[in-house]
């Protein structure tokens, strides 16, 4: 067989064909794709700046009330002995206007609830040079 | 085409940038679809690989520096997207790249855009025979007419390596034609 040596034969082409029309299409077929992969590159940036934005507005605003939802408002139920505790020490309040602040329903109560001996009474008025008053009113 | 640098200045101006790449377009989309046909093949493969060859380019405008001459840096973009898209449609059928391209070698008789004679088929399978780097040395000297200066600046090797592997080339293809 004779040896066969590319040199001595005619220039072989590689036989590739392309569609009719293909280059005068292709330009344009490039420019699209660089303007939609533009397109597609905006959108994103924006929305992942608005998310970044509103998370960290959102954390910023947790942040702030954070010390507000710890700080839960005591409500605690002031009870009657600490409520005459202040009448009796803080408040600016005389046993003349405590007594005239007292109404009926009020003292009948207190004579049910404060047994008081009739003794008791007596040594009070002995002890009180003013007790003509008491009677008098 | 014009003074290099001018048009480099056009390629990168917001303002003249859109004339100036569709210039480029018309000028290389046809020397480059060859170079990327002869090693992917097949027209659909080659279609896909230049157009993401052109897209890359216009992506990387702002990268060329002008160290190499416009045509080596878009040829180089156009080799390595090329061999990497065989390199990955490889692997997604299980193959290495060899295999592959036997395959696609195969069905070339049956691709409606390979008009071809014996011969040029025979020379088609020899070359597919050869190592990458020798099939590509060849493609771009036998097949494309590029210069072992403009070879040299695209592949990054040597005149002198790039003559030896050529001489290396065509006397394996010769050798297989001549058997077969």
């Amino acid at each position: 067989m004779k040896d066969f040596k590319l040199d001595e034969n005619p220039k072989i082409p590689s036989g590739f064909k392309t569609p009719d029309g293909y280059f005068d299409s292709l330009p344009e077929k490039v420019m699209m794709r660089l303007q939609e992969q533009e397109t597609v590159k905006v959108i994103p940036i924006f929305a992942r700046r608005k998310t970044w934005i509103a998370a960290a507005a959102a954390l910023l605003i947790l942040a702030l009330s954070i010390p507000f939802l710890w700080n839960e408002p005591k409500t605690t139920t002031l009870d009657d002995a600490a409520i005459e505790n202040y009448i009796s020490y803080q408040a600016n309040i005389s046993q003349y206007d405590l007594v005239n602040l007292l109404d009926d329903s009020d003292i009948d109560q207190m004579e049910s609830d404060l047994p008081i001996e009739d003794e008791t009474i007596e040594d009070i008025l002995i002890s009180n040079t003013n007790f003509e008053n008491y009677i008098i009113d | 085409m014009q003074d290099e640098q001018d048009f480099i200045k056009e390629l990168l101006d917001p303002k003249t940038q859109n004339d100036a790449f569709g210039k480029l377009l018309q000028h290389y989309q046809r020397p480059l679809y060859a170079h990327i046909r002869n090693i992917v093949l097949n027209h659909d493969d080659a279609d896909d690989v230049l157009q993401n060859t052109f897209v890359k380019v216009f992506r990387n405008l702002h990268n060329f520096k002008g160290e190499s001459k416009l045509f080596s840096w878009m040829y180089r973009i156009a080799t390595n997207e090329a061999i990497t898209f065989i390199t990955a449609k490889a692997k997604r059928n299980g193959m290495t790249s060899e295999a592959f391209q036997q395959k696609q070698i195969e069905k070339l008789t049956a691709d409606s855009y390979f008009e071809a004679d014996e011969i040029q088929l025979k020379l088609q399978k020899a070359v597919a025979l050869l190592p990458e780097k020798q099939q590509l040395v060849f493609k771009m000297k036998y097949f494309e007419d590029l210069k072992y200066e403009e070879m040299s600046e695209i592949l990054g090797t040597s005149v002198g390596a790039l003559k030896a592997s050529y001489f290396h080339a065509v006397r394996k293809i010769e050798e297989f034609v001549s058997k077969n």
